[in-house]
């Protein structure tokens, strides 16, 4: 019931200077590599050490058009003319300008009762591992749940 | 004595059903880099400051970040230093025109919403903007009907019918200490770069202020190191349509108009003025009162 047997210990990382774009990229390459939707990832730095993380939800926020809300009142505007402006960001900015950098992590012996307390208070989806200053692999939070529903009801 | 109702579009509103559920939460050690890396993320001016799930102990907006770029303060200073209280709050049930008395008399564009003691979101301006424009375009008690918009020429306004004419400007050789000197005397959110002959060549706002400080740019480098360009712009015939449509694609809120034969900066038009003529507030709704 540790962190270490259901964690991911195959894992995809990102670079600080690589755009969006490239990090969209990424997530569906591994996506397709290991059978899962993959909506976020570790970013490492050129020591390689965990510098931060990179979600779905970052680069939604980042993409969003400041005043959206004032626009999509006037019934007349062509909402789509926004891409433009959204690619350009998409383009433009680097994971590093975007990544999140104070993480929550894991050791590879956490028990999975805390490793999911964790992801409920602080909704995370997904957790780095953590070992000597090494990433050793990534928790899901869908795994997690797979494994505990797996012990409770045997499903 | 006759008893005087004030009337506005957003009677009846309330702040709960306007507000976001967004709060961007800053612990009080969070360096100013970090700080900087939020608002950009969450496009935002102001962060709370507080201990996880604490009280609020303060607010940290871009303002108090130029004041430290301005006052030479390390990029490591903490946010719990330069953050400044009372953290200004509305009640979920309050009416929307009580929130926007509150930011008028403040000179501010953000509250925080509090419950039970507790933050549970924020209401920015931009949000009452947009309900303005939804709400005034269908008010029955405008001088404007409903009917009257598509025979006035209100779809035709032009920029020049808009537009301030006053703009603070500065030009590329000034140093950034001027830049913000401009700012904040201005109470403003950016300054257009002019060069020879007034002639705009780019645009310097609190976002790239901002931006400088973090990446270690020193006060004193000039203008025309930072700013960016182009300067988003129109002719002064140019319809408000037009106009909105340009801030839109551009991702910018103000628009400058520039002279059609010495292509000088003589007015702008911001998102929030745009708006509000477009809907048709009346001057007599309280409403109309948003700068």
């Amino acid at each position: 019931m540790f962190v270490d047997t259901i964690m991911d210990k195959q894992f995809t990382c990102l670079h600080p200077e690589q755009t969006i774009e490239a990090a969209v990229q990424a997530f569906k390459s591994a996506g397709a590599e290991m059978n899962k939707t993959i909506f976020g990832m570790m970013v490492i730095d050129n020591r390689d050490r965990l510098a931060g993380m990179v979600s779905m939800y970052d680069i939604l926020l980042c993409i969003r058009p400041k005043h959206i809300r004032i626009l999509g009142e006037m019934e007349d505007i062509d909402l789509n003319l926004a891409f433009e402006g959204m690619n350009k960001r998409i383009r433009n900015m680097t994971v590093g300008d975007l990544m999140s950098t104070d993480l929550v992590t894991v050791g590879p012996n956490t028990h999975l009762l805390m490793a999911m307390d964790l992801m409920v208070r602080k909704h995370l989806r997904r957790i780095p591992v953590v070992e000597n200053h090494r990433v050793v692999g990534i928790l899901y939070r869908g795994d997690l749940f797979n494994r505990l529903m797996d012990a409770l009801v045997g499903l | 004595m006759p008893t005087y109702r004030e009337r506005s579009i957003l009677s009846g509103m309330t702040v709960g059903q306007a507000m976001q559920k967004i709060v961007t939460r800053l612990a009080p050690d969070t360096g100013i880099t970090d700080c900087i890396r939020y608002m950009i993320k969450f496009k935002s001016d102001a962060a709370l400051v507080s201990h996880d799930k604490g009280p609020a102990l303060g607010v940290v907006s871009k303002t108090d970040i130029m004041g430290a770029f301005y006052g030479g303060l390390p990029v490591e200073t903490r946010v719990k230093d330069i953050m400044m209280g009372p953290v200004r709050v509305c009640a979920p049930e309050e009416g929307i025109d009580a929130a926007l008395d509150e930011m008028n008399g403040s000179g501010i564009h953000q509250l925080y919403v509090k419950s039970a003691k507790k933050i549970v979101g924020t209401l920015e301006f931009s949000d009452i903007v947009g309900l303005m424009y939804r709400y005034c375009r269908n008010c029955q008690k405008g001088r404007r009907r409903p009917g009257d918009l598509e025979q006035e020429n209100l779809p035709r306004l032009k920029v020049t019918d808009v537009m301030t004419k006053q703009v603070a400007v500065c030009n590329p050789s000034h140093s950034l200490y001027q830049v913000m000197d401009l700012l904040s005397v201005g109470g403003i959110k950016a300054v257009p770069v002019t060069g020879q002959g007034g002639k705009a060549c780019g645009i310097i706002s609190k976002t790239d202020l901002a931006l400088a400080y973090a990446r270690g740019t020193e006060p004193k480098t000039r203008a025309r190191e930072i700013m960016n360009s182009p300067l988003v712009s129109s002719g002064p015939d140019a319809s408000l349509s037009n106009a909105i449509l340009q801030m839109f694609l551009n991702d910018v809120g103000h628009l400058f108009v520039l002279s059609p034969e010495t292509q000088e900066i003589i007015g702008v038009v911001s998102l929030s003025d745009a708006a509000r003529f477009r809907s048709g507030t009346c001057k007599a709704c309280s409403a109309s009162r948003i700068l």
